[in-house]
């Protein structure tokens, strides 16, 4: 044969089938371009071969015995069979040995189903087994982790899920304990198996050795109902499948496919955070706020109270005195409605603002993930990404691990990347690693806005030296850049939202409308201040899912939906308009964003536009931004907020300064209302340096009061961690916990006074100089 | 036309016939007083049974719900807590409906079930005034704790059974000669009517 | 019950006649001939020997709706049949009385489509339902049995119903 097409491809015979393929082509793939099956275990198109479980044995003509078809690459003119009598033959042998001490308790199994076991025997099994001793005993229903069940008897040793945990998380804590028939898996540390990323082994895992802890035994894959929709929980915009039973979700998947969003891959956030969607503390009803209590309405009065509020406050005072806070959570179709109908009543006051998040459109360098992944040197500047988007992150990881990308942080706190980083403390840090590097990707989380001003400068400047730079915003809310894009923003003179509390303090507000927000917990302001100044408008509608600390202000809560309750667009970090699908009955009593706002909108006798209209504006491409980070467009009558500045490093008074960050189960607000996952909340926390830690007195697990420097403010009983790698005079706290709020620290009063041992009540406070 | 003689043959004929039978054992089962034995293979009324140490045999695994062909079948599976066992193994039914007005009595349940948990009995007097009454839940179909056959599979400790498979080997199935004895219902509702069954 | 018989003569005399009443009527519930499906097979049964209908009064299945007491709804009830049925029912005289009969009149059974009404209960009102596929014809006599249960207590229907 000769050497037809061009030297890197190949050509082989499969199955009768001549087919050309890049040269490296391992068989099993190569065999996935004909109609044929080749059965796997071990072997995972992101993982690679491992040569484990030797089910995938196919025959090669001039080969005298059978070739694993998972680690053998394509020769040229090789011929391949992978049926036939010597394959099955092969084939059964193999399964015969992986059935030795598999139990028999498939009727009990979650995996029971969709098993590659289950079907693989179907195929190839023999239908008794010739093992005359009883079968080994391991360990079954075991505790893997706060997410995971692990049953030892099942596992067949194909260590997907140790590999998954190598090569793709890099956390590497799974390992397979003892040898032969023995052997488990475990954690290395013997610590329960905690990672942000942990259900996907339960995917991987081809027998069911591996399962969920909240689908277990919730239900079998032939009841699922299936729908591909868009997780919701951040702003990366995962592909997923969701899975309903009996009106309830039992589960949700990666889909295996999406390789240009999550690349197959889902953090427990977006998989577990289901919960909340059944949880007996959802709002089913609207209800008014009748002297200190609420009683509940129906759809029509509340609707008829609602205009009747606007309509009081636009009579009053004009449109000045209406604000609306929201659309970061809302979906495309819902903001375009939103920003209408306000046109239509000529208010200006809009904001999706709600949280420290101050930009979501990363502007003219915007890139895709794949972009992300392509770049030599991935700068991640304030929150880091793996707790902001954690997908992302995991893409960062691919990046640096099998692409051989350096991953530098600026500002924010490095830790729980898992891959090498490297943490930048200056401007001339930065320069310094960029030397030599052509593709650069900044991800950046919009927080700091005097931060992202001096980055889009330097940027400009790589640029004008011929880098290629991408820019990703990996903000707080899920769909701010589709609030963003959309027009959720002030316009001509309008108030942002801390504009609007302004207001609503000196009585010049008569109405706000909150859509999904928890501003009270979130706002950098300090919750007592936007707590107080709501307090102050006379008409505060809120549109919740729960009786958030915001709703508890509200004189009228609409009862909303969310997520996977209802359809319509989002627009994730990366700029793509993603599909939402309704994937679940939501309960009765509660209605869309959109469908309110229609209502609202009839109510008023106001002209919105129609269903297509608001379809094409809502999917419509994105605008070519030209602003970059940190723009002027943004800062706008917004206090800058600086409360995430711990990169700045001054700390003032002589005090600690605190650095409010990010968990991944901490933002967003369900997760405080879904009992299932009780168990990953994170504690508040307070995490010192070693020095600092040092000259506090206190050491880990010891429990820490912070009191500021007004002295008004303290938060309490934060557990003490120390982290070598955090800065200096810097407490950090996790944002979002509704038991110890981030910002019970006003904005611009971040500086703390003391700190004392809680532990120790018989100690008089230890105040620093 | 027929003669004379003819007729009164064909009279005498069927007269004869009916005389035949007047003397002859009468037929009919007195309903209600009496019920009919039915074919040992009937399909009745379900039910759900035990092992004899009073552990549920239903381990909730929901084969019966997709091989039931008319959807009667709802099985929602729940875990076993260490302190309170209902069946052997991790897992048992926390809910098991059966809409017995939907159910077809066709015995594909028996058929799937892995532990031989669900069994039809010989009881057919199902017949109701209400709707929702047909809906059977665990309450009406599980057999008392003291009614139940054959040994349990071997529990380890912390009563997970060595492989699901030994319960195979060890249930003990609906012994179609026994007839009416072989599930509780049937034996009951034979005692019921001692003495009274003709067939 | 003597001492009030004595004092209350006239009040006894009136509650025998009514359980008479009752008793005549429920020992003369007359279906209709109607047959829809498989079941119609075990209805018609119920009229042989083995099972007897007669001993309940009710052999004679009038082929009128006008003259029947009683409809058996014997089988699965198609769209099209179902304006049929509710036709039949209205025409029967009052009192009259509805058994479903088997799984797909009551509920449609495994015949859960387009077709099949899932229920009769969606257009007449049904007294007994009677589960089984189909049910055996002395099934079907005890759901006659509850009928006339019913009537003798006074209960939906009938001559002197009580509620």
């Amino acid at each position: 044969m000769t050497e037809a097409g061009p030297p890197q491809s190949v050509s082989l015979t499969i199955d009768g089938t001549p087919v050309t393929v890049p040269a490296g082509t391992l068989v099993v793939e190569a065999a996935k371009t004909v109609d044929t099956d080749v059965p796997v275990y071990c072997y995972h198109p992101k993982l690679g071969p491992a040569g484990l479980c030797r089910i995938c044995l196919v025959e090669i003509e001039r080969l005298p015995k059978l070739q694993i078809a998972c680690n053998t690459p394509v020769a040229e003119g090789m011929v391949v069979h992978t049926h036939g009598q010597k394959v099955e033959d092969g084939r059964r042998a193999v399964m015969e040995f992986l059935l030795l001490n598999h139990p028999l308790d498939c009727p009990i199994c979650d995996k029971g189903g969709e098993c590659d076991l289950q079907d693989f025997s179907m195929a190839y099994g023999q239908g008794a087994s010739r093992l005359a001793d009883a079968k080994a005993s391991k360990p079954k229903a075991l505790d893997l982790g706060p997410t995971i069940v692990l049953d030892d008897e099942r596992c067949i040793v194909c260590q997907r899920c140790t590999r998954f945990d190598d090569i793709i998380t890099r956390e590497r804590s799974l390992v397979v304990k003892d040898r032969g028939q023995r052997d488990v898996i475990a954690t290395a540390s013997g610590e329960p198996y905690r990672s942000n990323f942990s259900g996907n082994v339960t995917e991987l895992c081809p027998v069911g050795a591996l399962t969920s802890k909240t689908y277990r035994f919730k239900s079998r894959p032939w009841d699922n109902h299936r729908t591909a929709t868009t997780c919701t929980q951040c702003s990366v915009g995962c592909q997923l499948f969701v899975d309903e039973r009996y009106g309830t979700i039992a589960r949700t998947m990666s889909v295996p496919s999406d390789d240009a969003i999550s690349d197959g891959w889902l953090c427990d956030r977006g998989r577990y955070n289901i919960g909340f969607y059944a949880d007996a503390r959802r709002i089913t009803a609207p209800l008014l706020r009748r002297g200190e209590q609420y009683v509940q309405i129906g759809w029509d009065d509340a609707v008829e109270a609602w205009a009747a509020g606007l309509r009081d406050a636009l009579g009053a005072a004009g449109p000045q005195a209406v604000g609306v806070l929201g659309g970061g959570r809302l979906l495309n179709e819902e903001i375009v409605l939103l920003v209408a109908l306000m046109q239509e009543l000529g208010v200006t006051n809009l904001d999706w603002r709600a949280g420290r998040q101050r930009q979501a459109t990363p502007g003219r360098y915007a890139g895709t993930y794949a972009e992300l992944e392509a770049a030599q040197l991935i700068l991640a500047v304030g929150r880091p990404p793996s707790q902001t988007a954690p997908v992302l992150d995991l893409r960062i990881r691919k990046a640096v691990s099998q692409r051989g990308a350096r991953y530098v942080t600026y500002g924010g706190h490095a830790a729980g990347s898992f891959v090498g980083v490297t943490p930048l403390r200056s401007a001339d840090d930065v320069e310094n690693v960029l030397s030599g590097v052509e593709r650069v990707a900044v991800v950046w989380d919009g927080i700091d806005l005097e931060l992202g001003a001096r980055l889009a400068s330097a940027i400009d400047g790589w640029v004008a030296r011929g880098v290629s730079v991408t820019t990703y915003l990996s903000g707080e809310a899920n769909n701010a850049r589709g609030a963003e894009a959309l027009g959720m923003v002030p316009r001509s003179g309008g108030l942002p939202f801390t504009g609007m509390l302004d207001a609503a303090q000196n009585g010049r507000l008569r109405s706000l409308s909150i859509f999904g927000a928890n501003p009270v917990l979130h706002h950098p302001l300090g919750g007592a201040s936007v707590a107080n100044a709501l307090e102050r408008i006379p008409f505060l509608v809120v549109s919740e899912l729960f009786l958030t600390e915001t709703a508890q202000r509200a004189h009228l809560i609409l009862p909303a939906r969310t997520g996977f309750e209802k359809a319509g667009h989002v627009i994730n970090l990366a700029g793509d308009v993603l599909p939402v699908h309704q994937a679940h009955a939501a309960p009765p009593g509660t209605l869309a964003d959109g469908d309110m706002l229609v209502a609202l909108a009839a109510e008023l006798a106001a002209e919105v536009p129609g269903p297509e209209d608001v379809l094409a504006r809502a999917t419509a491409a994105l605008p070519a931004a030209t602003h970059g980070f940190g723009d002027a467009a943004y800062s706008e009558g917004v206090t800058a907020s600086k409360s995430d500045g711990m990169a700045a490093g001054k700390p003032g008074g002589g005090g600690l300064r605190i650095a409010v960050g990010s968990d991944i189960f901490a933002g967003g607000g369900t997760i405080w209302f879904d009992e299932t996952l009780a168990e990953l909340r994170p504690d508040p926390a307070a995490t010192l340096s070693p020095a600092t830690a040092a000259r506090l007195d206190v050491h880990i697990g010891d429990r820490l009061d912070l009191l500021s420097s007004s002295g008004d403010d303290s938060l309490q009983g934060l557990v003490v961690r120390i982290d070598a790698g955090a800065p200096d005079d810097v407490v950090a706290v996790i944002d979002g916990l509704p038991e110890a709020p981030a910002n019970s620290f006003a904005d611009g009063d971040n500086v703390v006074l003391g700190a004392r041992r809680a532990a120790d009540a018989l100690e008089p406070a230890l105040v620093l100089p | 036309m027929q003669s004379f003689g003819g007729a009164v043959m064909a009279l005498y004929r069927g007269f004869a016939t009916t005389l035949q039978f007047a003397f002859q054992k009468k037929p009919t089962v007195q309903y209600p007083s009496v019920r009919k034995q039915h074919a040992p293979r009937f399909h009745g009324l379900h039910e759900l049974r035990r092992y004899a140490d009073g552990k549920e045999r239903c381990i909730g695994c929901e084969l019966c719900a997709i091989a039931c062909p008319a959807n009667a079948i709802t099985v929602i599976g729940a875990e076993n807590a260490p302190d309170d066992r209902r069946s052997p193994g991790e897992r048992f039914a926390g809910r098991y409906e059966i809409d017995e007005l939907r159910c077809i009595f066709c015995g594909l349940c028996e058929e799937a079930c892995p532990t031989d948990a669900i069994v039809l009995t010989p009881r057919f007097e199902m017949a109701d005034y209400r709707r929702g009454s047909f809906i059977y839940s665990k309450d009406r179909l599980l057999v008392p704790p003291d009614a139940g056959v054959g040994a349990p599979p071997d529990e380890r400790p912390g009563g997970i059974p060595a492989d699901l498979g030994w319960v195979t080997e060890q249930k003990s199935t609906v012994d179609i000669a026994r007839g009416y004895d072989a599930t509780y219902n049937g034996a009951k509702l034979k005692d019921e009517h001692k003495g009274l069954t003709l067939q | 019950m003597a001492g009030v018989s004595e004092a209350m003569p006239g009040q006894f005399l009136l509650g025998k006649l009514d359980d008479v009443a009752r008793w005549a009527q429920s020992s003369s519930v007359w279906p209709l001939t109607m047959g829809l499906a498989c079941c119609a097979i075990e209805m018609m049964s119920v009229t042989n020997a083995t099972y007897d209908i007669a001993r309940f009064g009710s052999e004679v299945f009038r082929a009128s709706p006008r003259q029947a007491d009683l409809m058996i709804v014997s089988g699965r009830v198609a769209q099209k049949m179902g304006p049929i049925i509710k036709r039949l029912y209205d025409q029967m005289a009052d009192p009259k009385w509805v058994i479903s009969m088997g799984a797909c009149a009551s509920s449609g059974g495994v015949f859960d489509n387009y077709a099949i009404i899932q229920g009769v209960d969606t257009i007449v009102p049904v007294d007994v339902y009677v589960p089984g596929c189909p049910p055996t014809p002395d099934g079907l006599l005890y759901a006659l049995n509850l009928i006339q249960q019913q009537i003798r207590q006074g209960g939906r229907g009938g001559i002197l119903a009580r509620a």
